[in-house]
């Protein structure tokens, strides 16, 4: 039986980065809303809701990007120095979301700084990261499988705005997991904030997905050549069903519904990049096939990962079943 | 007993509520405490020296070994780091030195309370009115 090994860890990694995108995207758009809840008791219920699950979620990135490093070193070797400042930008924001959690508990005069810094590593790592998915999506100049590019190359009006995308997005995400898991006013309020930032996000997700067919001659034949342009279709109309089910949940007080519709949105835009990539790891440089580590390593990976995988799934799954339901604001997550 | 000055003195920065008749095995077993960062750091500095100059030995140098990213950047990114290290273990240091200083306190008519109460991998520091806000539980 021939497995096409590349094809197979192209989609475990590509699985990975989208279940970090999902589970993270939450988090840090919590944190992203901290400047439009005053209350501290609301902030303290906020960092409730997520704090039994962050942990687990920001391991997905790990996953993501240890597994590119063993998987496909080419493209390790190649996209990480030429997105290094936004990927140093993005580990800093992490770090100081990270701590942010623990100190602000620690303090009762100094716990404003570490709120400000849980806002603000939030909102730089969600920014970062839409900045490198924009410079990857523009292309990465890559010689001779080595970085050829310059230094700020993933600096440019395409890359900022799929930022200011993906952090208006992750305040979607945030505000639809605090309309799920909160109640009263908490709730009455995020879901006001979720009305405005998925209007936001869609507009975005419009913006930037009739911008990049230009950016590139490969995009635009994915999407509007014949006949490919059959199957990219149905993207555009899911996404027209996720927004009016985000609408339609807002609008008549569910809870589930507008979370779900907001994951929808993004994976919908994940599976558009794919579209838009295959069979190109690095858009325009370096296919699965050609940044793919030797089949051995891959077989070997492939073992543990096909174990490994699943336990994560099952543990994480039972996590977020054991802290199900509504927050009491009495009751103390920490 | 005598305890040497360097027993006696640790004891006093970290527990200055603690009695001076404090036995010998606590006293070694506090200053054992930084014992696992020592063992870890050492064998770190051991292994990352000692394979110099190869990143690979005997196959790769480290200066072969090199991404194609400007000094500028990664002295930057350095400092940078830095930076923040010392302002999370910083303020981390500080205020595990503001637990420290208070004894464990007997909890009385501690209720049951059934379900979850922790973050995952979360251990609860003592109750301390003045390091923790009024009004919110801390699971205990």
């Amino acid at each position: 039986m021939e497995i096409d090994l590349p094809t197979v860890w192209a989609a475990i990694i590509a699985f990975a980065v989208l279940a970090y995108v999902v589970l993270d995207g939450f988090d840090l758009g919590v944190g992203i809303l901290f400047p439009f809840f005053r209350d501290r008791h609301d902030r303290d219920i906020m960092t409730n809701s997520i704090a039994p699950v962050w942990d687990g979620n920001e391991t997905w990135l790990v996953l993501g990007g240890g597994g590119l490093m063993a998987v496909f070193p080419v493209v390790y070797a190649t996209v990480l120095p030429a997105l290094y400042m936004p990927v140093i930008l993005m580990l800093l924001g992490l770090i100081f979301r990270g701590v942010a959690f623990e100190f602000r508990w620690r303090t009762t005069r100094g716990s404003i700084w570490w709120d400000i810094g849980f806002w603000l590593g939030s909102t730089v790592a969600a920014f970062t990261q839409g900045i490198a998915l924009g410079a990857l999506v523009q292309g990465i100049e890559i010689v001779d499988r080595a970085y050829a590019g310059g230094w700020w190359d993933w600096l440019t009006p395409f890359s900022l705005i799929t930022g200011v995308a993906v952090t208006v997005g992750y305040a979607l995400l945030g505000a639809t997991w605090l309309n799920l898991k909160t109640s009263g006013d908490l709730q009455a309020r995020s879901r006001r904030i979720a009305m405005w930032t998925g209007g936001a996000t869609i507009a975005l997700i419009g913006v930037v997905s009739l911008w990049s067919p230009f950016i590139d001659q490969i995009y635009f034949e994915r999407w509007f050549g014949w006949p490919t342009a059959f199957f990219s279709a149905f993207v555009p109309m899911l996404l027209a069903v996720c927004a009016f089910a985000l609408w339609h949940g807002l609008t008549t007080d569910k809870h589930l519904q507008p979370f779900l519709a907001a994951l929808g949105l993004f994976v919908l835009s994940f599976v558009g990049i794919g579209i838009s990539f295959y069979p190109y790891m690095v858009p325009g440089a370096l296919t699965i096939e050609e940044a793919a580590a030797p089949d051995s390593s891959l077989k070997f990976l492939l073992v543990g990962a096909s174990v490994l995988v699943p336990v994560i799934l099952a543990y994480t799954g039972y996590a977020y079943w054991v802290f199900r339901g509504k927050i009491d604001p009495e009751e103390g997550y920490h | 007993m005598k305890r040497s000055w360097l027993c006696r003195g640790i004891q006093k920065a970290l527990m200055p509520a603690s009695s001076s008749r404090a036995g010998p095995v606590s006293n070694k077993a506090l200053v054992m405490g930084p014992s696992g960062f020592v063992a870890v750091l050492a064998g770190w500095f051991t292994t990352e020296v000692g394979r110099q100059p190869f990143t690979v030995y005997g196959l790769m140098r480290t200066s072969e070994s090199l991404s194609p990213v400007a000094a500028p950047a990664v002295g930057a990114s350095l400092v940078a780091f830095v930076i923040v290290y010392f302002i999370v273990f910083g303020a981390g240091v500080f205020y595990l030195f503001r637990l420290f200083r208070r004894p464990p306190v007997m909890e009385v008519d501690h209720e049951l309370d059934l379900g979850p109460t922790r973050a995952a991998g979360i251990t609860p520091g003592p109750a301390q009115e003045d390091t923790i806000r009024e009004g919110v539980n801390h699971g205990d």
